[in-house]
């Protein structure tokens, strides 16, 4: 894979409020694109979005995978990083739309989907697995089968992020 | 075009759209509501099938715990 360093600036929204760093990768779905920005959330497990925008993309979230890949998501190790990977690239190469819930850090838990996109950040370019959520959030950079394709994210004294692929 | 887009929404004040979700096209505000759906399809109704950038702007004093 290509070596690449990208900066991230910090953004404020307002001024004098706290910057954060965001990320503004271009999400796409069997030819629909849109330019999402995104919070960098380490302890995010997975870019998460809004189901909204994946609907927007084209995803049809009704066309729910088969009760074989369903059991083998719930019943999988998360810290087996081998048996996971696995499992993501089967339900990206099939196109398959995964029901789940999850936690957030208030504690809420959601019903949400996974479901297949291509990001690029750049000339970083990959497909990965996006938990879709119905919550009205600010979409999250995180690190399941992403992280793993970058080398390294170092966080500058809060002004910029650079991320090494 | 992404790249465009993409210093306007980092170097932009958007404390006048706090709360909202906002659609960028070629450096302009294309469509904003506080409802996500209303501010997509009005951005889709615009520029139809064209990329656009798609942002959420936090609301006023709205610290963000992640």
């Amino acid at each position: 894979m290509k070596k690449l360093e990208i900066e991230i600036p910090f953004k404020s929204f307002k001024p004098k409020s706290f910057p954060v760093p965001v990320v503004t990768p271009v999400f796409s779905v069997d030819g629909q694109r849109i330019q999402i920005p995104c919070i960098i959330d380490s302890g995010a497990d997975f870019c998460t979005i809004p189901i909204s925008i994946g609907r927007g993309l084209g995803i049809d979230f009704t066309k729910i995978a088969p009760n074989e890949i369903r059991k083998k998501w719930a019943d999988l190790d998360g810290g087996n990083l081998e048996q996971t990977a696995i499992l993501i690239k089967e339900i990206i190469e099939r196109r398959l739309v995964v029901p789940t819930t999850y936690g957030c850090a208030c504690g809420q838990i959601t019903e949400a989907y996974y479901y297949p996109a291509t990001i690029e950040i750049n000339d970083f370019k990959k497909e990965i697995l996006i938990l879709w959520t119905p919550r009205d959030i600010s979409p999250l950079f995180g690190r399941t089968y992403l992280f793993d394709s970058i080398q390294e994210i170092t966080f500058k004294k809060g002004e910029k992020t650079i991320i090494k692929t | 075009m992404s790249e465009d887009n993409s210093k306007y929404f980092i170097k932009k004040d958007f404390s006048r759209y706090s709360g909202k979700w906002v659609a960028i096209h070629n450096q302009k505000i294309i469509a904003s509501n506080s409802n996500i759906d209303i501010a997509l399809s009005d951005a889709k109704r615009k520029i139809g099938r064209e990329q656009f950038l798609f942002a959420k702007i936090p609301t006023k004093n709205q610290v963000l715990i992640l």
